[in-house]
C-alpha cells in the first residue's frame, strides 16, 4: 500500500519459529486430520498441488501482490528461507503465473519447503518433475511481470478463503492445505498424531487376515 | 461517531481504493443490496459457518454503535441467508452502521425499506439455520481481504473499501488532498479541456 506516493512494499514480521522436530512430526498429519480439530482453518478446495502425492510443511512467508504485478513476488523470493513455504495472496487475479519452472528450480535449490498460492502458476509438468511442492488455484501459460504496484511481505495475507499470518504453519497436502497458528501447532500435535494412530490400527482391521 | 467515521463518511469507496494503490478492495462479487446507501464506521468481525446465522445472533448482541459486522461466510450461498430484515431492525436499533458479508442476505425488500446499508454475495429466500456456533471478534478474510477488528469500512455502490486501522487518519487525508485535485480535473473538463491532457497521457497513447 502506498504511504509515500510511491508504491512501497510494506514489510512486517517474521512469526515465532517452531521447533524442526515440531515441523517433521507434522508430516505425518493429515490435512484431513486437523480439518477434524474444531476452529482449524482449512483453505478452499480450490486450492490443489501441481502433482499427486504431494506433501508441504513448513512456516508461511506471506506476500501480497497485486494482479498482474510480480515484483513483489521476486522480492520475496529474494528474502524467504530455507524451510519456510511462500504463501501468496494475488487480490484475486487467476490469470498471471508468479511462479514458473526456473524460479521453482531457484527456490528447491534454496531449500525452500514449497509455495500455496491463491492465484496462477505455471510450467506444471517441469514443476511435477522436480517435485516441487506449488498448491495453486490454477494453472495459466500467461506470466506476470514486474510492474513495482507495491505490495505485503510478512504481513497477514487471505489466501484460499482464510487468513495467514507470517509463521503460522501449514500443512498441505493431496487432500487440501490446512492453517495452524504456532500455538495451535503446539497444543494440536499430540492429539493428530493419537487420530492417526488410531487411524492406521483401523485400517489393519480391513486387512485380509 | 468518532471524528474519523465523520469524515470517512462523505469519502468514497473508489477514492480509498486510490489511496490504498488498489489493496483492501473487496472481491466485486460484494456488491450493494440496498442502492444508494453507504456503510461507514469500524468493523466487528463474524467467522461462521456456511449458513449458519446464530454467529451473527451472537454478534447482534456484542457489537458497539457505529460497527459494521463484517461476515465472513466462506463466500457460500446456497447454505442459507446470514441476516434477514427482522435482525437488520434489531441492528439498526442497536445503532450498528451495516452489514458486509461473504455470504447471502434475505428480505432485500425489507433490507431496502430499511434502508440498512447491506452488502453482500448473494441473496437467498433460503435462511440459515442455527447449528454451529462460528467465531466472532477475530481476524477473518472476506472478499479475499483481511479484516481485524476496528478496521475502518467504507462501503458505497461500487464496492467495499477496508482501511487498517492504523492508518484511518493518513488515508482520510490522502482521499481529501484526492477529491481537491479531482475537482480541479472536473473544473478543467467543464472547461472543455481533455483529460489526456490534464493527466499527460498523451505521448503514451500517441495523441497531439
Amino acid at each position: 500500500m502506498s504511504s509515500n506516493g510511491t508504491n512501497a512494499i510494506k514489510y512486517g514480521e517474521r512469526g515465532r519459529k517452531l521447533s524442526a522436530e515440531l515441523i517433521e512430526q507434522y508430516r505425518g498429519v493429515q490435512p484431513a486430520t486437523i480439518g477434524h480439530m474444531p476452529g482449524t482453518r482449512l483453505m478452499t478446495w480450490a486450492i490443489k498441488p501441481g502433482y499427486r502425492n504431494c506433501k508441504l510443511v513448513g512456516q508461511a512467508f506471506t506476500v501480497s501482490s497485486f494482479g498482474l504485478d510480480i515484483s513483489t513476488t521476486s522480492k520475496a523470493c529474494d528474502l524467504i528461507e530455507a524451510g519456510e513455504v511462500m504463501v501468496v495472496d494475488r487480490g484475486g487475479d487467476v490469470e498471471n503465473a508468479c511462479i514458473g519452472e526456473f524460479r521453482a528450480l531457484a527456490q528447491q535449490k534454496k531449500g525452500v519447503a514449497g509455495w500455496v498460492i491463491d492465484g496462477a502458476s505455471t510450467d506444471i509438468l517441469e514443476c511435477e518433475a522436480m517435485k516441487f511442492p506449488i498448491f495453486a488455484r490454477t494453472w495459466s501459460a500467461r506470466v506476470g511481470h514486474p510492474a513495482n504496484l507495491g505490495g505485503l511481505i510478512n504481513l497477514p495475507v487471505s489466501c484460499g478463503g482464510v487468513t495467514v499470518h507470517p509463521g503460522d504453519l501449514i500443512v498441505g497436502d493431496d487432500n487440501g492445505v490446512a492453517v495452524l497458528s504456532p500455538d495451535e501447532a503446539e497444543a494440536l500435535l499430540a492429539k493428530c498424531l493419537e487420530v492417526e494412530a488410531r487411524e492406521a490400527e483401523r485400517r489393519l482391521e480391513y486387512q485380509p487376515k | 461517531m468518532s471524528d474519523h467515521v465523520v469524515r470517512l463518511e462523505r469519502l468514497e469507496a473508489a477514492k480509498i481504493a486510490d489511496a490504498q494503490a488498489g489493496f483492501g478492495i473487496m472481491d466485486p462479487g460484494i456488491h450493494s443490496i440496498v442502492p444508494g446507501v453507504k456503510a461507514a464506521g469500524t468493523a466487528f468481525t463474524v467467522k461462521c459457518y456456511p449458513g449458519s446465522i446464530i454467529t451473527v445472533h451472537r454478534a447482534l448482541v456484542r457489537a458497539k454503535p457505529g460497527d459494521v459486522l463484517v461476515v465472513d461466510g466462506e463466500a457460500d450461498g446456497r447454505a442459507g441467508a446470514l441476516m434477514g430484515e427482522l435482525m437488520a431492525r434489531e441492528a439498526i436499533d442497536r445503532g450498528l452502521r451495516g452489514i458486509v458479508c461473504d455470504g447471502a442476505l434475505r428480505d432485500a425488500a425489507g433490507l431496502r425499506e430499511l434502508g440498512f446499508p447491506s452488502f453482500a454475495r448473494y441473496v437467498t429466500p433460503r435462511v440459515g439455520v442455527n447449528r454451529r456456533l462460528g467465531l466472532t471478534e477475530v481476524n477473518v478474510t472476506v472478499g479475499g481481504v483481511i479484516v481485524r477488528m476496528g478496521d475502518y469500512i467504507l462501503a458505497d455502490d461500487d464496492g467495499v473499501a477496508v482501511i487498517p486501522r492504523e492508518q484511518i487518519a493518513e488515508i482520510i487525508e490522502k482521499v481529501e488532498a484526492i477529491n481537491v485535485k479531482e475537482q480541479g480535473f472536473a473544473d478543467a473538463i467543464d472547461r472543455h479541456e481533455r483529460l489526456v491532457d490534464i493527466l499527460g497521457f498523451g505521448e503514451l497513447i500517441g495523441v497531439k
